[in-house]
C-alpha cells in the first residue's frame, strides 16, 4: 500500500486501528532483548501453542518493552471492547491458566499487575475501553496509570512502547504516526528548524547541545550534499535504552530522521547501531523496509518531490565510536579515532560533507514537537532543559527499568516513587549518572532535580540518561577502579595523556586496593588527573578521571579505609 | 649457428606447441622451428616468450592462428581473460585466490607477462568451463618449476577451509569501497565464525585496501575475532550494573562449563545493553538474565 496523501494516511490509520483493536482478543507479549533475557520467547511459544490446541480465536502479537523490566516477562490480554489486563512475571505454568480463563473473560487476579481502561495517546488522543464494574474480581487490580512505577512518569517518547507491534507500520500510524511527517512536508524547511529551535530541544546524547542550533548550522553550511546521522552507539555501560527505542518503536526514530533530513536538506541518513543489538537491528531494518514500501521513505516521499534514503551501519564494539567524529570515521570504514574539532561535523563531516549527527532519543522527539508545536513542548521540563528524558534505572534499585519523566524531576522522586527505593534492606549510597564519564553522586544529593545543568553543577552529568544506583555495601574505591579500568580498555590510544595517564591512575588505585596506599596518593591522583583533563583531544579522555575525582571528593572515607 | 638452450617455461611452451601440431607433421616441423628459435634466442635460453613471438611473427597463416588458439593466447572471440578484468564469475571455489598466490611467486617485473600466460593455460584446461581449483593445481604441477612449485603447493594447503565464495558474494553485495569494509567484515565473520587471515587477504586483494589497514581495523574494533571460536560462545557482561549485581555466582558456573568438555569460548565484555535485567550473559547470540543463564549454561 503506497501512501501518497492524507487520505491514504487515514486509510492506513484505519487499517492499523483494526490491528490494534481487533474483534477478537489480542494478546501482547513483550519480546525485546530484556524480555527475552527473562524467557519471554518461551512464554510466547507457550501462548501460541496453547491457543492452537484450545482452538481459541485470538491474535498473539509481539510488542516492545514497556519499561517495566523488573516484572518481565509481561503479557497483556485485551478482549474486544474490554479493559486490557497486564500480567507480570509470567511463567510457563501461568500460561495455561491465563488461556483457560480467556473463554470466560476471567482474570488471573494474583498475577495481574494493572488494568488498562483508557489510554491517553499524545498524538491520537484518548482511547477508552469499557470499564469493569468497580466491585467484584477486578477491583483490587489498579488502573495502569495508578501503579507506582508509572504514576509519576510522563510518556512522550515511550508513548507506544509495549503497546504497538514495532514491526508493523500500520500500528504505528494508527496512533498518529507519520502525521508529523505529512505536516512537516507541508512546511518550509526553515520553519521546521525554527520550530525545533523554539522548542528548546537539547541533544540527548550527553552534551545537551541545542538541536535547533545544530540543524541551523548544518542547513546553512555550504554544499548540496549533506548527511544525517542517528547515533545508536550506546557504548556507555549501565544503560541499554537506545536499544529499547529501536526495539519498541523504530518508526518514531525513523520519522524524526526523515523530517530532519527534509529540514536540513539531506538526501541520505546513516543510522549507526552498536554491533550486538540484533533485535534492534532487525526491527529497524524492517521499519526502513516497510516505510520505503509505503512510500514514506525513498523516492517522492508522500507524493512530494522530497526523496531520501536511510542506510544502517553496524558498529564494532568500541565506546569511543559514540563520539561524533569517531563515529563518522567508523561509518567511513576507518578506525574510530576521534578528530580535532573544528571543523565541526555540521560543516565538514561524513565524507567531508556537512553532517548533522544526533542521538536516537533526540530524533524520536522530533515528530512530537512538529505535531504538538514548540510551545506545547517547551512548556514541559525545567528552565533550560525542555521536554522529557528517558532514564534507565539499574543497579541496586527495587524497580529497574526504563522510565520517562519531565526534565527537572527531583532525583528523590525517581528513586523512591518510581524506582521503589533501594532493593532489600539496604540504603542508598551513591548514584552514578552519565555513564563512566559522568560522576558518582552521594546519596545526600537526592534533593537535586534532574536536568543537564543541575547535574553538571553537582559534578556529574546527565549523559544519555543512565542511572545506576549503588547501595551501602558498595566500595567506592572498587567502583573508581572499575571505571578507570574501563577507560584504560576503551582509550583509543591516540593521545598520550589519556592512554598513559589513565593507566597510572589505575596502578595507584590497585596499590590502594592492595592495602599499600599512602596518604599522598589522593593528592597524587588529583594531580595526574589534571593534565589528562586538560590535554586530551576528545571528551573520552577529558572525562576519564571523573570517576576517580568524584569518588575522592564525595567518598574520601572509603579510600582511607584501605590505607594502613 | 648458436646452440639452442631452454628456459624451463620455454621448453614447456615449445612442447605444448608441438602437441598442437598434427602428429603427422610433427617430426618434420620440429627441427625447422628449433632453427628459427635458436636464431631468435641468439645464444640465450629460449623462453616461452621467445616461442610465442616466433609463432606470432614467423609462421604463415593459417598455421599461425591455429597455434595461437591452441596455446590459448587468445580466445576465439576476443582477448585472453585477465584476472584483472573483474570477471570473477569465471572463477569457482578458491581458484582465483590460488591463482593470485601462484602469481605472487613470480618476480614482480615478470608478473604481467606470466599472468597472461598462465591464464592462457588455465583457460585451455578449462575448455570453456569456469576455472576450478583443480585447473589451477594441475597447472602448478605441470608447468611450474621447483622450488616455486613446492612453495606454491604449500601455500595452497594453507588456504583456509572456508568457501571463498563467501567473500566473493559478500563483496558483490556491499561493493569494494572502504565504507563497505565494516559490512564486509561483519558478514564474513557471521558466516565463518571468525576472520581467517586468508579471508582478510582476499578482501584486501579484492577491495584494493592494504592488508595492514584491514588488520588495523580488525584489531581496533572489539567485535572482530581473528581466531576460531568455540562451538558455543559465552559473553559475560562486566558492565556497571552487572558488576554491581554480582556476577560472581554466575562466574563460577561459567568457569565450570568453559573448563569442561563442551567446546565453549568465554569473552568478558562491557555492557550488553540489558542492564535493567542485570546480571546478564549472552550465550550463542541470545541474552539471558541470571537465573535463565544458569539453566542454559548447565545445558551446554
Ligand atoms: C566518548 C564519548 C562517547 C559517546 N557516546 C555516545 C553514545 O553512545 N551515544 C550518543 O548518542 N552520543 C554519544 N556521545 C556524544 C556524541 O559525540 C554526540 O555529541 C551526540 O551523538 C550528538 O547528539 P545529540 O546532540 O543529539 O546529543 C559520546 C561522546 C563521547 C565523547
Ligand atoms: S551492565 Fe550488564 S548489560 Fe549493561
Amino acid at each position: 500500500m503506497k501512501i501518497k496523501n492524507s487520505s491514504d494516511l487515514s486509510k492506513a490509520k484505519k487499517k492499523g486501528h483494526g490491528l490494534l483493536f481487533p474483534d477478537k482478543t489480542r494478546i501482547n507479549v513483550g519480546t525485546s532483548t530484556c524480555c527475552v533475557a527473562k524467557g519471554a520467547d518461551r512464554i510466547l511459544d507457550a501462548i501460541v501453542q496453547g491457543i492452537t490446541s484450545r482452538n481459541l480465536d485470538a491474535d498473539v502479537v509481539q510488542v516492545g518493552c514497556n519499561g517495566l523490566c523488573h516484572i518481565e516477562p509481561v503479557v497483556e490480554v485485551h478482549p474486544p471492547a474490554k479493559p486490557k489486563i497486564m500480567y507480570g512475571n509470567v511463567t510457563e505454568e501461568d500460561v495455561p491458566r491465563i488461556l483457560d480463563l480467556l473463554a470466560t473473560e476471567g482474570i488471573l487476579e494474583n498475577l495481574a499487575v494493572a488494568r488498562v481502561e483508557e489510554e491517553e495517546h499524545i498524538l491520537s488522543g484518548k482511547i477508552k475501553y469499557a470499564f469493569y464494574p468497580t466491585s467484584g474480581t477486578c477491583s483490587n487490580i489498579k488502573p495502569v496509570n495508578e501503579i507506582d512505577f508509572l504514576k509519576k512518569q510522563h510518556r512522550i517518547i515511550l508513548r507506544t512502547a509495549g503497546i504497538i507491534n514495532p514491526e508493523n507500520i500500520f500500528e504505528y500510524i494508527a496512533l498518529g504516526g507519520y502525521e508529523a511527517l505529512e505536516k512537516a512536508l507541508g512546511m518550509k524547511p526553515e520553519e521546521i528548524v525554527h520550530e525545533i529551535t523554539k522548542s528548546g530541544l537539547r541533544g540527548r546524547g550527553g552534551g545537551g547541545f541545542p538541536a535547533g542550533l545544530k540543524w541551523k548550522s548544518c542547513r546553512q553550511a555550504r554544499g548540496n550534499e549533506k548527511y544525517i546521522i542517528c547515533n545508536v552507539s550506546e557504548g556507555e555501560p549501565g544503560i541499554g535504552m537506545h536499544r529499547s527505542f529501536l526495539e519498541s518503536d523504530p518508526h518514531s526514530v525513523l520519522e524524526g530522521i526523515i523530517i530532519g533530513a527534509y529540514a536540513i536538506g539531506a538526501k541520505a541518513a546513516y543510522v549507526y547501531i552498536r554491533d550486538n543489538y540484533r533485535i534492534a537491528l532487525k526491527r529497524f531494518q524492517k521499519a526502513v523496509h516497510d516505510a520505503t514500501e509505503a512510500g514514506l521513505l525513498g523516492n517522492k516521499i508522500l507524493g512530494t518531490s522530497f526523496s531520501m534514503t536511510v542506510n544502517i551501519k553496524e558498529g564494532g564494539g568500541r565506546f569511543v565510536c559514540g563520539e561524533e567524529t569517531a563515529l563518522i570515521s567508523c561509518i567511513e570504514g576507518k578506525i574510530g579515532e576521534p578528530h580535532q574539532r573544528p571543523p565541526f561535523p555540521t560543516v565538514k563531516g561524513l565524507f567531508g560533507k556537512p553532517t548533522c549527527i544526533n542521538n536516537v532519543e533526540t530524533w524520536a522527539n522530533v515528530p512530537v514537537i512538529i505535531m504538538k508545536g514548540s510551545s506545547w513542548y517547551s512548556a514541559i521540563g525545567s528552565d533550560k532543559s525542555k521536554g522529557t528524558k528517558v532514564i534507565s534505572l539499574a543497579g541496586n534499585i527495587a524497580r529497574a527499568g526504563m522510565i520517562e519523566v519531565d526534565m527537572g524531576t527531583p532525583l528523590k522522586e525517581i528513586i523512591n516513587d518510581i524506582g521503589g527505593g533501594i532493593e532489600g534492606d539496604n540504603k542508598l549510597k551513591a548514584i552514578q549518572t552519565g555513564g563512566p564519564s559522568g560522576g558518582v553522586l552521594p546519596c545526600k544529593m537526592e534533593e537535586l532535580t534532574v536536568d543537564y545543568d543541575n547535574l553538571k553543577t553537582a559534578g556529574s552529568m546527565l549523559g544519555s540518561g543512565g542511572m545506576v544506583f549503588m547501595d551501602d555495601n558498595t566500595d567506592m574505591v572498587q567502583i573508581a577502579r572499575y571505571f578507570t579500568d574501563f577507560f584504560v580498555n576503551e582509550s583509543c590510544g591516540k593521545c598520550v595523556p589519556c592512554r598513559e595517564g589513565v593507566c597510572r591512575l589505575l596502578d595507584i588505585l590497585d596499590e590502594i586496593l592492595a592495602g599499600r596506599g599512602k596518604k599522598e596518593d589522593l593528592p597524587l591522583l588529583q594531580e595526574i588527573a589534571e593534565p589528562i583533563i586538560q590535554a586530551s583531544a576528545c571528551a573520552l579522555g577529558k572525562t576519564a578521571p571523573m570517576p576517580v575525582l568524584s569518588t575522592i571528593k564525595h567518598f574520601r572515607e572509603d579510600y582511607l579505609k584501605h590505607m594502613p | 649457428m648458436a646452440e639452442l638452450t631452454w628456459s624451463p617455461d620455454g621448453e614447456k611452451m615449445f612442447e605444448k606447441l608441438m602437441e598442437a601440431v598434427p602428429e603427422a607433421m610433427r617430426e618434420m616441423l620440429k627441427p625447422k622451428l628449433m632453427e628459427i628459435l635458436a636464431a631468435r634466442a641468439a645464444g640465450k635460453p629460449a623462453t616461452s616468450d621467445t616461442v610465442v613471438r616466433m609463432v606470432r611473427e614467423d609462421l604463415p597463416e593459417p598455421q599461425k592462428s591455429v597455434l595461437i588458439q591452441a596455446l590459448s593466447l587468445e580466445k576465439p572471440g576476443g582477448k585472453v581473460p585477465s584476472a584483472n578484468s573483474d570477471s570473477s564469475d569465471q572463477w569457482t571455489g578458491k581458484s582465483q585466490t590460488m591463482f593470485k598466490i601462484m602469481l605472487n611467486e613470480v618476480p614482480e617485473a615478470m608478473r604481467e607477462v606470466f599472468r597472461e600466460k598462465l591464464l592462457g593455460v588455465i583457460c585451455q584446461k578449462a575448455q570453456g568451463n569456469p576455472f576450478s581449483e583443480d585447473h589451477v593445481i594441475s597447472v602448478v604441477h605441470e608447468i611450474v618449476p621447483e622450488p616455486f612449485k613446492s612453495s606454491i603447493l604449500k601455500k595452497f594447503n594453507e588456504l583456509g577451509d572456508f568457501d571463498p565464495e563467501i567473500i566473493d558474494k559478500t563483496i558483490a553485495r556491499h561493493g569494494t569501497t572502504q565504507d563497505s569494509l565494516m559490512y564486509i567484515l561483519h558478514d564474513i565473520q557471521d558466516k565463518i565464525g571468525y576472520l581467517p587471515v586468508e579471508a582478510l587477504s582476499a578482501v584486501s586483494n579484492r577491495c584494493d585496501i592494504n592488508l595492514s589497514t584491514i588488520y588495523n581495523i580488525v584489531t581496533f574494533y572489539k567485535s572482530f575475532k581473528l581466531h576460531p571460536q568455540g562451538k558455543h560462545h559465552i559473553k559475560q557482561c562486566c558492565g556497571t550494573s552487572c558488576h554491581l549485581k554480582d556476577t560472581n555466582n554466575l562466574s563460577q558456573e561459567i568457569e565450570k562449563v568453559v573448563s569442561g568438555p563442551s567446546d565453549t569460548t568465554l569473552e568478558k565484555t562491557l555492557c550488553l545493553g540489558c542492564c535493567d535485567c542485570a546480571p546478564v550473559v549472552e550465550i550463542d547470540g541470545r541474552i539471558y538474565n541470571g537465573e535463565e543463564a544458569k539453566v542454559k549454561i548447565n545445558s551446554l
